[in-house]
């Protein structure tokens, strides 16, 4: 496996930020030392993330009403 | 080989044979412990049975972390002169390893082996595709797989092997270890396993995030996100992304 960490020039992960106080949320980014053997969960979510997307959405409905 | 196998022979027959060969240059540089199925785990350490001395000897190894990946641990299959000592039962994440098609499928992020020469063939992306689905549909024939609230993916060597050989007192987890040890029968050698990862401590804060996200209190699931994600390279990808979901939506509800 290369030396050179491809990823050096991705953005840096989005950390929490403060702001007046209260905590935002920010998107994040990949981390940065993850490696083809990372394969699987990566393409598994892309795979069968919409269950969890699903069940994110139907609960935040719920509390949301 | 017990309950498992004709899930082996799928396994076998129906994925890795269908895998092109890459030309590793068997430097060993790359070989960081791989995240596998229940099913792909099980079929590594089915093959170990038929050599106790090399099941003891893997199972007694305390493996260091790889010197170029922080947080990552070295394979535990790695042999001194950087051979793998289950090659024939490696599973599919390094069978995937070094195949040109991934960094076509938008993984760029990803450190790549560039001492590889060649490949046998090309793989497609509908190839790629179509060996994890029947990954994943082996594994949904075994266990509740992929559920609500763990969405177990994504584990590695190390963190199968601490379900294996520790007790994380939580039923999911239970049901995992018996599921696993009713087909290897493993238990008994608890003993000679001395290297669990932090998962009982990853889970508590999963099921705490899990609580304060179904009661809508958001002000610190963001903390625990990111405790989540950063607190426990040991257990490798274990909820990484999924943790990404839930941020996202969370910030889309919040936007």
């Amino acid at each position: 496996m290369s030396r050179i960490d491809k990823t050096a020039s991705q953005p840096v992960i989005g950390q929490n930020v403060s702001g007046a106080g209260q905590q935002k949320y920010v998107k994040r980014s990949v981390p940065k030392n993850f490696t083809s053997f990372d394969i699987l969960p990566v393409l598994t979510v892309r795979r069968l993330g919409r269950s969890v997307e699903k069940q994110i959405s139907a609960k935040l409905n719920k509390i949301s009403r | 080989m017990g309950m498992f196998k004709s899930a082996y022979q799928v396994l076998n027959n129906e994925i890795y044979a269908h895998i092109p060969q890459v030309g590793c240059q068997a430097c060993g540089e790359c070989c960081v412990t791989p995240h596998v199925t229940l099913i792909e785990f099980s079929y590594m350490m089915d093959f170990l049975l038929d050599n106790p001395d090399h099941l003891l000897e893997t199972l007694l190894k305390v493996v260091p972390y790889h010197p170029d990946y922080p947080g990552y641990f070295k394979c535990r299959f790695q042999t001194a002169d950087n051979f793998c000592s289950i090659y024939s039962h490696r599973p599919l994440a390094c069978r995937m390893h070094g195949q040109p098609i991934l960094e076509k499928m938008g993984m760029h992020y990803h450190v790549y082996c560039n001492k590889i020469k060649s490949v046998e063939r090309d793989l497609t992306q509908e190839e790629v595709y179509a060996f994890l689905d029947k990954t994943n549909d082996l594994n949904k024939g075994y266990y509740p797989y992929y559920t609500s609230p763990y969405w177990v993916s994504g584990l590695n060597i190390e963190t199968w092997l601490t379900i294996l050989f520790t007790d994380l007192d939580r039923s999911f987890f239970n049901l995992l270890k018996k599921i696993l040890d009713n087909n290897l029968h493993l238990s008994q050698l608890s003993a000679y396993f001395s290297q669990p990862v932090p998962l009982a401590q990853k889970l508590s804060l999963i099921e705490k995030f899990q609580i304060d996200f179904s009661a809508g209190r958001f002000e610190n699931l963001s903390v625990l996100l990111d405790k989540i994600q950063n607190d426990f390279p040991d257990t490798g990808a274990y909820y990484y992304f999924e943790a990404d979901l839930y941020r996202n939506a969370v910030l889309k509800q919040m936007a």
